[in-house]
């Protein structure tokens, strides 16, 4: 797993293949519960064999005020058998759960054989924009 | 003066330098129960541990590959481990063995082994409450080398974990090293810091923190059933990892 943590800005995640070999973890997951995480490009990954999310954002109200997840590019990443059953995750999985998420570009990746969402999104996001290849 | 002039000047500032390797204070505390070097300005390496201990409760084994019982405490300005394999006895439960660099040292592993071992058993260290490890709140750069079985889940009566690589305020950087079966590394910056962690292979570490470092680059590395944690941090990349398998989910 390659994990973002909080109060984490200006960070690159390019390039990297991941096999999950069947496993049941997020592939590369940006999670905040105590500082906000702006200004990340998550690009040109490859990512394969995966029960849950294979990419995941994930803010929280753990805090007051909530956390922000912000200005996140998540282009060109190629997703497959990710998701799958009986776990059924997503591709990319956008998760408010009581926090903000803002200003998301998610463009051209490539998710396929997926048993959940190719792309779900819950809970207070705004300014997210899609165009993808799944 | 001449181009040659200067050329010669340098080379005699050069070869003192050469010439007093492994000239610091290397002592046993007895009090204190640890291997002391010390010396600002000094150099000490792995082999002249082992030569100038001569007790072999103390250090064993030979001087390319000691066998190290007790805690190395060193704040030597020059401290190397090269071209050897260091094991470090497994602790028992009066006493933990470490590698603990402190001070004014610049440590360096280069070309080298360290390596959690059980004297008893003669074979690696694989008891996760008494495994040695290597802790640094000065540079420690690590390149060509191999770390492994490191690290302690908790220390007996205690809920603390002792990270089989913990390396604080100034990590350097880490090249080309294989680590296997270390529990936990954390590379600990202090947000003026710019490590390189390039070309390694991790197997089988639960956990691996990168925290407020600035500029850092995590690049080309191979990951098995490892997991990477990035926080606290600015202007970092992670880049062309080849990672298979998951540990659980981690920590933040």
């Amino acid at each position: 797993m390659i994990q973002i943590n909080n109060y984490e800005r200006d960070f690159t995640v390019s390039n990297n293949t991941i096999d999950g070999m069947n496993t049941t973890n997020v592939s590369i997951y940006v999670f905040s519960d105590s500082g906000d995480i702006y200004n990340g490009n998550v690009t040109d990954n490859t990512i394969s064999n995966i029960y849950i999310d294979g990419i995941q954002y994930h803010a929280t109200n753990a805090t007051t005020p909530p956390t922000q997840i912000y200005d996140q590019w998540l282009l060109r990443n190629t997703l497959t058998r990710v998701g799958l059953k009986p776990l059924n995750g997503d591709g990319v999985y956008v998760y408010g759960n009581g926090g903000n998420l803002s200003r998301f570009h998610i463009r051209d990746n490539n998710i396929t054989n997926t048993d959940g969402d190719c792309i779900c999104i819950r809970d207070k996001e705004r300014f997210l924009t899609y165009r993808n290849s799944e | 003066m001449k181009p040659l002039q200067i050329l010669f000047f340098l080379a005699l500032l050069i070869i003192p330098a050469v010439a007093t390797e492994c000239n610091a204070t290397i002592t046993f505390n007895t009090p204190g129960q640890y291997i002391s070097i010390m010396g600002s300005g000094k150099v000490a390496n792995s082999s002249c541990i082992y030569d100038k201990i001569a007790d072999t409760t103390i250090v064993s084994g030979n001087a390319t590959d000691p066998l190290i019982n007790y805690p190395i405490n060193s704040n030597v300005s020059y401290f190397n481990i090269e071209n050897g394999t260091v094991y470090l006895n497994e602790s028992n439960y009066t006493r933990r063995v470490y590698i603990n660099i402190t001070g004014g040292t610049n440590a360096t592993i280069s070309n080298a082994a360290v390596m959690g071992w059980n004297f008893t058993g003669s074979k690696p260290a694989d008891n996760l409450s008494y495994r040695p490890y290597i802790f640094a709140n000065k540079s420690l750069s690590i390149h060509n080398s191999t770390l492994s079985h490191l690290g302690m889940e908790h220390w007996p009566g205690t809920t603390s974990d002792q990270y089989g690589l913990n390396m604080q305020f100034y990590p350097g950087d880490i090249i080309n090293t294989t680590f296997t079966d270390v529990y936990r590394i954390w590379l600990y910056g202090s947000l003026i810091s710019s490590e390189q962690v390039i070309d390694n292979v991790f197997s089988e570490i639960p956990y691996i923190k990168l925290q407020n470092n600035n500029f850092s680059n995590f690049s080309g590395n191979r990951l098995d059933n490892s997991t990477i944690n990035i926080l606290r941090s600015n202007n970092q990349t992670l880049h062309g990892t080849f990672l298979i398998g998951h540990t659980p989910q981690s920590l933040t």
